[in-house]
Order: C-alpha cells, then sequence, then structure tokens
C-alpha cells in the first residue's frame, strides 16, 4: 500500500525505496527498504506529511509519499526491535 | 601534512539540527566573519580559535547537508569547497547527533573516501543517559581510523574552557590528531565504477577514485572545473538512471558498513525512547490547533515589533533629538554644523532606529529555530508557500515586512535554499511597512469620504486594508513571476527533517542577535548613512537663487507667515527642488505636480517623510497638524488647469505609486548587503518603481 495510505500511529515496512525516481537524499536520510515507518500526522493544508522513519522524524511532500509503497505492520506489533 | 605551521584551515560539516552553529559559536566565541560565496546568495561563516600551543584554527561552518550530493546550491557550497578546494581546507570536522548516528555517518564515510583528514563530534552526550545510549569510543575510534570526540556543544562553557562538561577544551586538543592517523577508506570494496571509471583507471590514481566518482555523478554541476581540470570525465558515456542506481546502492552499502561498526560500538535502549517529540507535534502541528497556534505565535512576534519596539524607538528618536539639539546650540552655528547634526548625526539615528526592531525579530526567529518551531512553520506553511516559488519560511519574512522590510529582508537568513531565500528578500519590499502608513492614511483621509456602506463598513478602513490586500498579493504574483525567471539546476521537492523540540540555548540566542545587529550596522549602515548626507545636502544647497532666499522672501512681503515660508523657499530652489521640477514632465501624466515631485523624493530618506515634507511646501509648520496639512491640501490647486491638485484621480494614483514603488534606501541598502551585490537592488528598484508607474498611470488617466 502506498506510505499516504497508512492510518496515524500505523506503521508499516518501506519496500520500494531504492527507485530510481525518488530523490537521493530520501536514501540518504535512512529511508531504505526495510526500515520502519510510522505516519505520525499530515499538515492542515493537506501536504506534506510527517512520519517517523527509522530514528528520524521526516516530513515528506504529498508527491513523494506517494510514491513509496509499505507493508503495514499490525497497529501494535511486537516486532520493534530495530537494529543499528 | 605537519603540524608546525601556524595557521590552519578547517571545516566544521554535519547533517542539519546536528547543533554544528552552536559548536561554531563555543569553538569561535563572536571572533568571526560573515560574507558571502561569490555569485550565490550563501552566507560564509569563518572564525578563528587558537590552539593551546599557539597554532591558529580558521574554521569555516559550512551549509548544513546530508551527503556530497547537492539538493541545492547550498548543498553545493560543501561539495564544492571540499572536492575542488579552492580555499586549501586542510581538514574536516564532522559535527554527529548522538541520537541519530547511523544517518549522520553516511557524510562520515564519504568525507573519509575524499582522503580528507577528518575528526568526528558527536554532540549532545549530556542526553545519552536519558535517552539509555552507550558508546564505545575507543572501538569506534578504531574502526574508523579516526579521532572520535563526545562533546556537548550546549553543555560547553566559553570558548577557552578547560575543564567544562562540555569537553570543547578536550576537542580542540585533539584537532592535531586528525593529521596523523590513516582514515578507514569504504568506497574502494564497493566495486561500483566498473561500468564507468574503468574506462579512464589508467588516468586515476586509485586513491582518488572516490573524487573521480564524485566529479563523474556530480558533472553537470562541477562543468566548470571538469572543463578545466579533469576533461577526461567528459568522455565518458553518461546515463543518468543507471549513475541514480549506482548511487543508491552505494548509499545501501555505506548503510551495511556503517550498521556493522555501530553494531559493535553504540547501543540505545529503546525502552528510554519517551515520543516527546512525536506527542508535542500531535497538538503544534493539529488540523485546527496547529493554525491557531500559529497564528498566535506569529501575532505576537509581529505585536512585539509593532508596539515592543516603539518604546526604545522613542528614546533613540528622543536622545538623537537633544544631542542634536545641545551640539546646535554649543557649537557654531555654520556648515560644519550643519552637517554634523543634520547630516551625520540624523544619517547614523536613522540606522540606530532600525536596531530595537531588527533585535526583537531575530530574538523571535532564533528562539523559535532553537527550539525547533521553525522547521514546524515550513511543514504548516508549505501549502501554501511553495506554489510560489517560497519557502514555508518565507511566512515570517512576510509578514514582518508589515512593520519594516529592513529587518524582514534580513529574517530572509533563515531560508536555507537560496534561491527560496533571494525571492523572499527580493519580495519582501512589496509588503505594506508601517512607514507607508501615514502616507495612506492623509491620502485616504483627502479622497475617500469618512461614510459607511451597509452601515458597518468603513470606507475608509476598507480603502486601508485594500492597499494593504494589494502589496501581499504583489508580492506573492512577484514571487511566482520571480520563481519562473531565477533559474535553479535541481528540482524543488519537500522533505525536510523535524527536530527534536529542545530548550533554548540563550548563548545562541544572544549571539545570533549580536551578529545580525552587527551586519545591519556596519554592513547597510555605512550605505544609509551615506545616502542620508546626500540628500540633507541635495535639500538644504542650491544655486544663487536658494542662497539669495531671505533677501527675495523680504523683498516679497505678502507672505503672513515668514518663518515658515523660508522653509519652503529654501526647500522650492534647493538641488533637490530643482530636480522635483525637473522630474514634473515624467510624473505629470500621473497627475502630479512639482511640489509632489519634491515630496516623492524626499520620500527616498523614509516614506513617512512625503507628509512632513508637503508640511514644509505647504508651510503647515509642525508636520504633526495633519488637520492643517489636510485643509491645505484640499485648497491646493493645479497651476494649469486651475482645478484642486489633490483630486480623486490623483489620490489614487498616489496611494497606488506609494504601495509599489521602491522609495526606501535603508531597503536598497539591506537588499545589497544580504545579497553582497549591487544588481539586485537595481533590478528591485527599476522592478518596483517601475510596475509603480504604470499602475499610477492608468488609474489617473482612467479617472481622471
Amino acid at each position: 500500500m502506498k506510505l499516504t495510505e497508512l492510518k496515524p500511529s500505523q506503521k508499516g515496512i518501506a519496500i520500494n525505496c531504492e527507485n530510481s525516481l525518488l530523490p537521493l537524499k530520501l536514501m540518504e536520510m535512512g529511508c531504505v527498504d526495510g526500515v520502519e515507518i510510522e505516519f505520525i500526522n499530515k499538515a492542515p493544508l493537506g501536504s506534506p506529511y510527517y512520519y517517523k522513519i527509522g530514528g528520524t522524524r521526516i516530513a515528506l511532500g504529498k508527491e513523494i509519499a506517494e510514491m513509496i509503497d509499505v507493508k503495514p505492520t499490525k497497529k501494535h506489533d511486537d516486532n520493534e526491535e530495530e537494529k543499528n | 601534512m605537519t603540524m608546525k605551521k601556524k595557521k590552519i584551515k578547517l571545516a566544521l560539516v554535519g547533517n542539519p539540527n546536528t547543533g554544528k552553529t552552536s559548536l561554531f559559536n563555543k569553538l569561535t566565541g563572536l571572533h568571526k566573519k560573515i560574507g558571502n560565496y561569490p555569485g550565490i546568495t550563501v552566507n560564509r561563516v569563518a572564525g578563528i580559535f587558537q590552539l593551546d600551543d599557539g597554532t591558529l584554527i580558521e574554521l569555516i561552518d559550512l551549509p548544513g547537508t546530508y551527503s556530497l550530493h547537492p539538493n541545492s546550491k547550498d548543498e553545493e557550497v560543501v561539495l564544492k569547497e571540499l572536492l575542488l578546494n579552492r580555499e586549501n581546507i586542510e581538514g574536516v570536522i564532522v559535527v554527529a547527533d548522538i541520537n541519530n548516528l547511523k544517518k549522520n555517518m553516511i557524510l562520515l564515510t564519504e568525507l573519509q573516501d575524499l582522503g580528507m583528514p577528518v575528526m568526528l563530534a558527536i554532540n549532545m552526550c549530556d542526553e545519552m543517559k536519558r535517552k539509555g545510549i552507550e558508546i564505545d569510543i575507543g572501538k569506534l575510534e578504531k574502526l574508523l581510523g579516526i579521532p572520535v570526540m563526545l562533546i556537548s556543544a550546549k553543555k560547553a562553557k566559553a570558548d577557552g574552557e578547560k575543564k567544562g562538561k562540555g569537553k570543547i577544551h578536550a576537542l580542540k586538543h585533539r584537532i592535531p590528531e586528525m593529521f596523523t592517523g590513516k582514515g578507514k577508506r569504504f568506497f574502494e570494496n564497493y566495486g561500483l565504477t566498473a561500468l564507468n571509471l574503468d574506462f579512464i583507471r589508467d588516468k586515476i590514481k586509485t586513491n582518488d577514485l572516490y573524487k573521480n566518482w564524485i566529479l563523474y555523478t556530480e558533472q553537470d554541476k562541477l562543468n566548470e572545473a571538469i572543463e578545466k581540470k579533469f576533461p577526461y570525465i567528459n568522455e565518458l558515456p553518461f546515463d543518468r538512471t543507471a549513475v541514480k542506481k549506482l548511487l543508491q546502492k552505494e548509499i545501501i552499502k555505506r548503510y551495511k558498513d556503517i550498521n556493522e561498526i555501530l553494531k559493535e560500538t553504540y547501543r540505545i535502549d529503546k525502552s528510554k525512547a519517551t515520543g516527546f517529540t512525536e506527542r508535542i507535534d500531535r497538538i503544534l502541528l493539529h488540523k485546527y490547533w496547529g493554525l491557531i497556534i500559529f497564528a498566535v505565535i506569529m501575532f505576537s512576534v509581529f505585536q512585539s515589533i509593532f508596539s515592543l519596539a516603539s518604546i526604545p524607538m522613542d528614546w533613540i528618536d528622543g536622545i538623537f533629538t537633544q544631542f542634536s539639539m545641545y551640539l546646535k546650540t554649543s557649537l557654531p552655528d555654520n556648515e560644519l554644523t550643519a552637517l554634523l547634526t543634520d547630516g551625520i548625526l540624523a544619517g547614523i539615528a536613522g540606522v540606530v532606529i532600525f536596531v530595537p526592531q531588527i533585535a526583537i525579530l531575530f530574538l523571535f526567529i532564533a528562539l523559535l529555530e532553537e527550539m525547533g518551531y521553525m522547521s514546524r512553520i515550513v511543514y504548516l506553511m508549505d501549502k501554501i508557500m511553495q506554489p510560489f516559488g517560497l519557502s514555508g519560511k518565507s511566512v515570517v519574512p512576510l509578514l514582518s515586512g508589515t512593520a519594516c522590510a529592513v529587518p524582514a529582508i534580513m529574517g530572509a537568513r533563515t531560508i536555507e535554499n537560496s534561491k527560496e531565500r533571494l525571492i523572499t528578500i527580493l519580495t519582501t519590499p512589496f509588503m505594506t511597512c508601517s512607514a507607508r502608513l501615514p502616507v495612506y492614511t492623509i491620502i485616504i483621509a483627502l479622497i475617500i469620504p469618512e461614510e459607511k456602506i451597509f452601515g458597518m463598513i468603513n470606507l475608509q478602513g476598507l480603502a486601508l486594508f485594500a492597499l494593504y490586500f494589494l502589496g501581499f498579493a504583489s508580492a506573492l504574483i512577484s514571487a511566482w513571476v520571480l520563481s519562473k525567471l531565477i533559474k535553479s539546476n535541481y528540482k524543488r521537492y519537500f522533505i525536510l527533517e523535524m527536530p527534536e523540540y529542545k530548550l533554548p540555548i540563550l548563548k545562541n540566542i544572544y549571539i545570533t542577535v549580536i551578529d545580525n545587529l552587527k551586519a545591519f550596522v556596519f554592513g547597510a549602515g555605512k550605505i544609509i548613512v551615506a545616502f542620508s548626507i546626500i540628500i540633507w545636502f541635495l535639500a538644504t544647497h542650491g544655486p544663487e537663487k536658494f542662497q539669495q532666499t531671505e533677501t527675495d522672501i523680504k523683498k516679497t512681503e505678502k507672505f503672513s507667515h515668514q518663518e515658515m515660508n523660508i522653509e519652503a523657499y529654501k526647500l522650492e530652489n534647493s538641488y533637490l527642488g530643482i530636480m522635483g521640477k525637473a522630474i514634473e514632465p515624467v510624473i505629470r501624466p500621473l497627475g502630479y505636480d512639482w511640489k509632489i515631485g519634491i515630496a516623492l523624493l524626499t520620500s527616498f530618506a523614509a516614506r513617512e517623510v512625503f507628509v512632513s515634507t508637503l508640511s514644509t511646501i505647504y508651510s503647515v509648520g509642525d508636520a504633526d497638524n495633519e488637520h492643517l496639512l489636510k485643509e491645505k491640501m484640499r485648497r491646493e490647486q493645479n497651476l494649469f488647469t486651475g482645478k484642486p491638485t489633490f483630486t480623486f484621480a490623483v489620490g489614487i494614483s498616489l496611494l497606488l505609486f506609494y504601495a509599489f514603488a521602491m522609495q526606501c534606501f535603508s531597503t536598497l541598502a539591506t537588499i545589497k548587503n544580504e545579497t553582497k551585490t549591487w544588481k539586485w537592488p537595481v533590478i528591485v528598484f527599476f522592478y518596483m518603481t517601475g510596475i509603480a508607474y504604470i499602475t499610477a498611470f492608468i488609474a489617473y488617466q482612467s479617472l481622471k
């Protein structure tokens, strides 16, 4: 599902970050395949979207967030151990 | 590289929000020089400090970036400074945030691959315990092959501290070590260049492999250098998509290496994570509350610029007036005294008067920036500002522009993207500043009846509102036009890190305020003083006729109010008066006579001078006596037509002219100071004044 389809507080695992349409900066900031992304908030005017990607809080323009696909995890997941 | 040298040039680099500038301030104190990189609106900040052995370190604070691959002109500076090394930077201190070491280390490993002497300063170590972080520094140093320091720019005392908790002194002490060790190289094991650089393997030295890789991948930004020094790069085939895929692979490999290193050296207890920032953000960025809180914050900022600043501004005004009076009475009444008091002193007063507004605006900006709210402003406002080529941060300068364009234009310094910053600087002068208000009030009072429509809306108030709206709309439209005209190699997309909310470091706020005041007083200030002396000279000197004023006046005894008429006569016959008359043919199509022409010219000192100039010309005496001036203006007749001068058409034409024309040399001086070139103030002057002329012309011609 698209990253923009996550519900508030819902988490997902990124699956197509290494997509050549996405800016390189995103990967540099830690948005790589397999990273856990949590949706935090949407700006009052509809864009940008605000996520916690790995350990970093990042706001993304809607057009960028729509290009990222995630595999949603259950809302209360024990699988939170993300190795550093 | 030897340490025998007396002076070493180092660069400070790091991701945004790592406390890089805090560390810079702590290392160099206030000994810094702020300039510009040639040709672009990116500040170059450099400072100096000394090591115990007497070695001088010149430290350059480079813009924050996530990697050597730039996404904006600012980040391009980092690439060019470090890769092409035009300035001979000998080593780099990388600042990293302890909370997010992994992400911060991408840039570090790239710099190590570049073969630069590097040192890693891990900042915010004061938070370690609270966040449950443990680091094995010794092992990290061994794995990276470079000196690594835990520091806290926040806890550090002043520069030169010896035992402070911030460990800044210890950091200084270890600087020489970065030139002795052998840093680990990462890139050469990645085998990414096979398709491309292998064509030219014979031309490059192995330890320059990564440098050539960057030259190759960023060739569109490095054109000039490649043509001059690395022409072989141009011989290689270049497929953008293929290269991007390789760059993405490179990042994955770097993360893999970094993970390996951190697995052995870094541990974080996830149960200690509070999610504090996210919880605050759910309120501060809430669908409704977010905007309301933002509006309240902005409103208090502008209230303060308007009302809080007016108190010290009155003092400054009073002190300078008193001092000038004192000098006039105690010094001999001659040309030199007049130059000193009405020229130089008045000019300096014209600079100092801005100090309270600038100080208050930057106090707020620094506070919001330090606490992390600035990024939230960008987040909240991006949707509105982005279609106009502006940053969400442009909201602050634009709204501050309703008080005064001078501090507002300086406020654009917080915008990292240089194109967005430039557009903000160039469009802020359209906002209705407080100096336009006296002009608006008197003209509106003259031409708009004091009536209410629908029994409740005051027509005069409506006119004033329309003018404010006009200012805002023209700022946005111009921004849109400029964003289409100013070329940029970079596609705009919104990716913004949201920093953690923090208590502000008071010292940083103090330094921000002082730095910006200095930049204004010693930069734009000089130009403002020079301009005001010129205007003073032109208004108080004139050819023959001017010098005979008093005898002339005595000859024609028909004047009742002699004292005042002398002033009016003098102004009319001064150089400025002559200029006002000379431009009459140009401004007649707008409905103005030479008297208004003189007032337009004196407005260059500050727009509100329009009112006092008309008072002088119409011999009203006290400029504050608005009622009397209004009556005089109402009765004023046009010499050619015999009709009243200030008709509805002339009034509207004047309002439009004042809404658009660039008539404030303090603003022009500030634009020059911020962009470091006269090109932009000149463009703004002609652009704004051109629009003013055309709209005033159309309005007058169609209404008369």
